[in-house]
């Protein structure tokens, strides 16, 4: 199954063997999207890389330029500090990119089983988030909003809103976004797609995980979660100042079968929402500086770090080398997509050709992050 | 025109006639085509929050055109090896099969093409064309993803035959011939809620899916969507053989459409202008409560006039208005559902509506020999209930 | 197994099918199409999207702000930009040879409008950009300063002030043209001048508490001579162009 597929995974190139219809042997073949972001990194400095962090998971950028910005802020030990409503503002920006995210997730994963039609509310529900995205970074779909020490700028006057915010607002303000999202938006595809039977027949029991597989080959993210197994970075490891927020981790049954991933998903746009509330009250409450003393040449001390951060695809992790220069020595992007693939060989055997195209929707694999 | 007519001999008034009713059927398929294909664009377009076609000509309706046009000029790029004729034949095979369905649906009072009275099993004997189309195309093809989705669409489509068959068995019991023009006038004698959509629901919500199966439509399209991703039995086709496909599956999607307007939904059967005269006379007058000049005067109009020529516009009108329900539901059941596997494909169609259409008849058999032996007592009970699904009928 | 069972199933299936119908009816029905008929209409851009990187003029007297200082060489990461220069022996200032943007490679990153100390770049909103050929993309100093007229202004607001806003925010996008330079003698692209330059404003330009109207240039603008009654030709000439009633010249 060549890398032109028509579902929007990307460019991966899927070897299957057949007996009839059923699948007896599959691999996958990556590596056609590859841009030589870790050998870039190196020439470049610090903070140019952060465009470049945009580009690997390109779906939800906001949260691979928070992982690559804490991990050299790590690096420097302490001599950045990060003002609180930019760590604020990182937090509501890599939610809400969450849950578009997510909306990709779903509406692909919907389209490759047949349902054309989720695929694109998908894209008008992500077309509101890149609007509000716009006013506050300029950018659409890749944001360069994250600095070293905090953020670019503040958000605009008048983009969180208020609660009080309908639909008609859910391109202009955060709150008209999550008063859609959680009045409309989820109950739709909870009627639509969650709840039809077809859609059950088609992904409970396919692609089964236990949770020791899934333990077994580190898979992260709502793959893991949907085996049973309650892991969620933002928990067990909070980084940035997930521990000041109030959520949920959504787990599936030991199962592990597709449909369990799917929910898992849905119920992480919820907590998701709930976490966008909590940290909309406090930015409209406080104000404060959004970038922290900063030089103006950026050389950490020689050291390194791993930083892992909860995407909304896995765990993703950066290793950042310095050596004193302004350059990285080096940077690694550890990327869960690319650690999903492998499933394939182990779920996919047993079931049937159509069903080989549901479990890589539910994987949900994103091709500029498997090959970087 | 009409001297001219009757001054032929018999012989070529049956060779001509049958030359303009099958120039006539092939133009309304072609209609039907486009005016379907442009719907099921749009539809698909209003559901998805977006316009569908819109430059081309009116917003877009007229799209259907250029792209026959397109189709019709492009090069036929053809595999070395396939199997030439079955490969050239196969997806006019599907074009002439679909277009045959025509033959017998009564258009209007007394408008059928040809009024046979063998009328349901000719279409239970069509269906069997298309699967050959299908195995012509996958065989031909020489490509072996081709070849399994054919097998899968044959498959699919022998399987649903069956069951489609049986599902309107129901409607041919309670009719009492097998004649479609019969089984209209049969509901326009019932009356007010004469149709068969009632008393038959089951056969008619088992129809439903048997034909989406026997049509390839989503939810059951794996034979051309899915399969290993490529087009199924109809990958190697291109330009206007598979623009042939295409006309097939369309023009099959609205004839199974009429059919079931026929059987389940009366056909060209609706109010005429005379009938809509008199009732809104009579409502004007409320029902002979408060008589006035309006109302007298519409029911005066309406009982000096017969209709004319008009009734058979009328029925005609009906009629597509009845097939393009059928149309639009299975559009919007395409455009709502995901698709099936093969396996649940299967099994929903042997174990499931096969034996709720032998249930159905069964159910039908049992109540009508209930209604007409025991026209009494034993169906007092439930005479209300039955009186309002229909199966209260004289007995024929 | 069982009837039950049977029954339940496909009542469940049934109902689920129907939940599923309303939805897609009702966003047929009851919502509009969100579709926007580019090119005829087109999406609303905030002031602050980031298109291409362009370069502003001041508008007082048509001279490039750059320095030459390849800040933005420096900060760019995709290395798009090519600077050229030379030193000239008059006014002792740097005068640009070549300053292109390759806008096929350019991410849009705005790192290069950050570095610059000087204000010259802005990131314009331009983002149509389909040319024929890849190298018509390879916008040299005068497209550049072309471009970036409408997000000119003709007050030099200082060194780039650290700001809680994009700096690339220009609240008062201007629809500038060539004809706004108010120096007399200057023109699109004019590199900088010597310390201490004083523009001779054009007539339409000028303060009208000024005594002596530059006479030979009085005379041959007679039409737009008496200089009507204008507060400062700087700010509101240009506010005026954006509402199209300027002096002197037709409206937009």
């Amino acid at each position: 199954m060549g890398p032109q597929h028509p579902s929007t995974h990307g460019v991966l190139r899927l070897m299957v063997k057949l007996d009839g219809e059923t699948v007896t042997w599959c691999e996958p073949d990556v590596g056609y999207l590859h841009r030589c972001f870790e050998k870039l990194c190196e020439s470049k400095t610090y903070p140019m890389v952060i465009p470049f962090t945009d580009r690997t998971d390109y779906i939800s950028a906001m949260i691979n330029e928070q992982c690559y910005v804490e991990a050299v802020e790590k690096l420097f030990q302490g001599a950045i500090t990060v003002p609180e409503r930019a760590q604020y503002i990182r937090v509501l920006m890599a939610e809400v990119n969450r849950i578009a995210s997510h909306f990709l997730a779903l509406g692909s994963n919907a389209m490759d089983l047949g349902a054309v039609t989720p695929f694109l509310y998908c894209w008008r529900d992500r077309e509101k988030v890149y609007s509000i995205f716009e006013r506050i970074t300029g950018g659409r779909l890749l944001y360069n909003y994250l600095r070293i020490g905090g953020v670019r700028n503040d958000l605009p006057e008048g983009i969180l809103g208020t609660p009080e915010d309908g639909e008609e607002k859910a391109d202009k303000t955060f709150w008209g976004f999550i008063n859609y999202l959680d009045n409309y938006v989820i109950p739709q595809w909870d009627g639509l797609v969650t709840g039809n039977r077809i859609f059950q027949w088609r992904t409970m029991n396919v692609g089964c995980l236990s949770a020791a597989d899934a333990i077994a080959y580190s898979t992260s993210g709502p793959v893991l979660r949907g085996s049973g197994v309650k892991w969620d970075l933002r928990k067990n490891l909070p980084y940035s100042i997930y521990d000041r927020f109030e959520f949920d981790i959504p787990v599936g049954k030991e199962n592990g079968d597709c449909f369990d991933r799917w929910l898992v998903r849905v119920e992480e746009m919820r907590q998701s929402s709930r976490i966008v509330k909590q940290a909309m009250k406090w930015l409209a409450e406080t104000p404060g500086e959004t970038l922290g003393k900063v030089p103006r040449i950026l050389k950490p001390p020689k050291g390194e770090v791993y930083h892992r951060i909860e995407s909304p695809r896995g765990e993703i992790a950066c290793y950042v080398a310095s050596d004193g220069s302004p350059n990285p020595y080096k940077v690694k992007w550890r990327s869960p997509c690319f650690t999903h693939l492998q499933l394939m060989p182990k779920v996919g055997p047993g079931h049937k050709i159509a069903d080989i195209v549901a479990i890589l929707g539910s994987i949900d694999i994103v091709l500029g992050e498997v090959d970087r | 025109m009409a001297e001219w007519w009757n001054g032929l001999s018999p012989v070529a008034q049956t060779w001509l006639g049958a030359l303009g009713k099958g120039t006539l059927i092939l133009v309304w398929g072609l209609a039907n085509f486009a005016i379907a294909m442009m719907l099921e664009r749009k539809v698909s377009a209003w559901m998805q929050n977006r316009v569908g076609p819109w430059r081309s000509g009116l917003h877009g309706w007229v799209q259907a055109i250029p792209d026959l046009l397109k189709l019709y000029v492009k090069e036929y790029i053809q595999p070395r090896n396939v199997d030439y004729w079955l490969y050239v034949i196969a997806p006019f095979m599907g074009y002439v099969s679909a277009n045959l369905v025509w033959l017998i649906v009564p258009f209007g009072p007394g408008l059928t093409v040809i009024n046979l009275d063998i009328g349901i099993i000719f279409i239970a004997a069509i269906t069997g064309y298309d699967v050959i189309a299908i195995f012509m195309s996958g065989w031909g093809s020489n490509n072996k993803y081709s070849l399994l989705g054919a097998m899968r669409g044959a498959a699919q489509m022998i399987s649903y035959e069956v069951t489609l068959v049986m599902s309107i068995i129901g409607v041919v019991m309670m009719a009492g011939s097998l004649r479609l023009s019969d089984i209209v006038e049969i509901q326009i004698q019932r009356g007010f809620m004469g149709w068969f959509l009632l008393p038959q629901i089951i056969g008619f919500i088992v129809y439903l899916i048997a034909s989406l199966a026997e049509l390839n439509r989503a939810p059951f399209d794996l034979a051309e969507a899915e399969s290993e991703l490529v087009s199924g039995y109809h990958t190697e086709y291109s330009g206007f053989r598979w623009a042939a496909f295409m006309l097939a599956e369309y023009i099959h999607l609205v004839a199974w459409s009429s059919i079931a307007a026929t059987l389940f939904l009366g056909g060209w059967s609706g109010f005429t202008h005379v009938e809509i005269a008199s009732g809104l006379g009579n409502l004007i007058n409320g029902f002979g409560n408060f008589q006035n000049g309006v109302g007298d005067a519409l029911i005066n109009w309406a009982a000096a006039h017969t209709g004319g020529w008009l009734i058979y516009l009328w029925g005609f009108l009906w009629f597509c208005l009845k097939t393009y329900l059928f149309v639009f539901l299975a559009m919007w059941i395409r455009w709502t559902l995901p698709r099936v596997r093969i396996d649940q494909l299967m099994d929903l169609g042997w174990k499931f509506l096969l034996p709720v259409s032998l249930f159905n008849i069964f159910l039908t058999g049992v109540l009508r020999f209930l209604a007409v032996e025991y026209n009494g007592l034993p169906i007092q009970l439930g005479s209300f209930t039955l009186r309002l699904l229909g199966l209260w009928a004289n007995p024929m | 197994m069982g009837v039950t069972n049977f029954v339940g199933e496909a009542w469940n299936a049934g109902k689920s099918f129907i939940t599923g119908l309303s939805i897609t009816f009702k966003e047929m029905m009851f919502r509009p199409p969100i579709t926007v008929f580019y090119p005829d209409e087109l999406d609303d851009v905030p002031a602050w999207a980031r298109g291409i990187p362009l370069q502003k003029t001041d508008l007082l007297t048509g001279e490039y702000k750059c320095t030459s200082c390849a800040m933005c060489v420096d900060a760019c990461p995709v290395n798009v930009i090519t600077l050229e220069w030379h030193q000239d022996p008059a006014t002792k200032k740097k005068v640009i040879d070549r300053y292109a943007i390759d806008m096929s490679r350019c991410m849009l990153c705005n790192y290069c409008i950050e570095a610059c100390p000087f204000d010259s770049l802005v990131m314009g909103y331009d983002y149509e950009l389909c040319k024929v050929d890849p190298t018509m993309l390879v916008y040299e100093m005068e497209d550049l300063l072309r471009m970036g007229l409408k997000y000119s202004k003709a007050e030099q607001p200082g060194p780039k002030a650290k700001n809680a806003l994009p700096p690339w925010l220009f609240a008062e996008l201007t629809g500038a043209t060539e004809d706004d330079i108010q120096d007399e003698n200057g023109y699109l692209g004019r590199p900088p001048q010597a310390k201490g330059y004083v523009p001779s404003l054009k007539p339409q330009f000028q303060k009208p508490v000024e005594e002596a109207p530059p006479a030979p240039a009085a005379e041959a603008k007679a039409p737009a001579a008496p200089a009507a009654p204008k507060e400062t030709p700087t700010q509101t000439a240009l506010v005026n162009t954006e509402t199209g009633t300027k002096d002197g010249e037709e409206a937009k």
